[in-house]
């Protein structure tokens, strides 16, 4: 029974949603810098509405790739083996390990400094370009997900375009 | 002003807390690079035929035909068969460690579902022309095997009477390994990785005590 499938999903939409409202905070933070630390104001609330859905979403993410990984070994039909014999599968599981590795970092971080992550641009400049490289991943490794059942993906023109190959 | 002993101990509790980060990430490369030691594939060195050693050992459901499975020919001369594998046949593959395989020169050695060499669009179904050149003398057997998940296989033998001379061949240029590489890949990549979000912790997080 294939469980994989159920469980990539979930963690690529909000992993790819949490990369988009983080180019959003960039944005707030770079265009607004005054009006976010304006207590009270509307683009401070959503600034700081934002970066809490960053943080959930990267945890939840998180949480669901390492489900997607663990579920992807679990496959029936894809035994190690054959695993190791697709090159889109080997592409896949180490990208998935270096995307653990970032959203990893991204918590801790985080949870470390709260939302002072947003104000220098020592931390907040790697934390919203890791999010965006993490999301980017994940859209990528749905793609070749993609390619690899169906033969087929949206994203296949754009690969194409970037120059990236695949089988 | 903070006394000088409680700067101190906020500096071991920050170290602590990168020692605990630093841990963490080896601990997940560590259990990545685990876990790519398993089965050596096709594409690695592994020639054994199907159906032993408890691999591909379930024959029989997956269907294996050529266009023919007795002819003539002589060395230096190459013929092509046309082998169709289906009922949700994923590889085909000829290897030279199996029966007189090596005896031939062959064009494609492991053939994947729908990949280049597939002229076969439909799923679970591969039909792939093959050149061989036989290289010597005698009543030889060429062997085929098809796999797929779940350890299911079938094999073919077509016997080739071949005559003429015996051909020496220079032994072709070792083919690059793809898997090799990558399993060194998913040492590099992620412990690279670990280093650079390491010093953008440190950084991250000195910075942000300077702000304090």
């Amino acid at each position: 029974m294939a469980i994989h499938p159920v469980f990539v999903h979930f963690h690529t939409g909000i992993l790819a949603a949490t990369a988009g409202v983080a180019l959003l905070n960039l944005f707030l933070r770079i265009a607004f810098k005054d009006s976010i630390n304006t207590p009270g104001s509307r683009v401070a609330s959503i600034f700081h509405q934002v970066d809490i859905f960053i943080y959930i979403g990267s945890i939840i993410g998180f949480l669901g790739l390492i489900a997607g990984v663990v579920t992807g070994f679990m496959e029936p039909d894809y035994p190690m083996a054959v695993l190791e014999g697709s090159a889109i599968m080997r592409f896949k599981i180490l990208w998935s390990v270096v995307s653990l590795e970032i959203y990893l970092f991204l918590i801790i971080v985080r949870a470390k400094l709260g939302d002072r992550v947003w104000v220098k641009p020592s931390t907040y400049i790697p934390y919203a370009t890791l999010i965006l490289i993490g999301g980017g991943l994940m859209v990528l490794m749905g793609a070749l997900g993609g390619l690899a059942v169906y033969n087929e993906s949206i994203m296949a023109p754009l690969l194409d375009w970037a120059g990236i190959p695949w089988p | 002003m903070k006394p000088k002993w409680n700067v101190k101990r906020m500096k071991r509790n920050q170290i602590t807390k990168i020692v605990v980060a630093i841990g963490l990430l080896l601990l997940l490369v560590a259990s990545a690079a685990g876990s790519v030691r398993a089965t050596p594939a096709y594409s690695g060195g592994d020639t054994d035929e199907c159906g032993n050693s408890g691999c591909h050992d379930t024959l029989g459901t997956l269907t294996l035909a050529s266009n023919s499975t007795s002819l003539s020919a002589t060395t230096g001369e190459p013929f092509v068969l046309r082998i169709d594998a289906g009922n949700g046949a994923e590889w085909i593959a000829v290897q030279t460690t199996w029966a007189d395989n090596s005896q031939f020169s062959i064009s494609e050695m492991v053939i994947e579902d729908d990949s280049t060499n597939d002229t076969n669009a439909a799923l679970g179904e591969i039909t792939v022309d093959i050149t061989f050149t036989p290289l010597s003398p005698g009543n030889l057997t060429i062997r085929v095997w098809t796999a797929a998940g779940s350890d299911l296989a079938s094999s073919l033998d077509v016997a080739v009477t071949v005559t003429g001379q015996t051909i020496t061949t220079t032994p072709p240029p070792e083919p690059l390994d793809l898997v090799g590489i990558w399993r060194l890949l998913m040492i590099i990549i992620p412990v690279v990785t670990g280093v650079i979000l390491l010093i953008l912790g440190i950084v991250a997080f000195r910075s942000n005590e300077q702000s304090r």
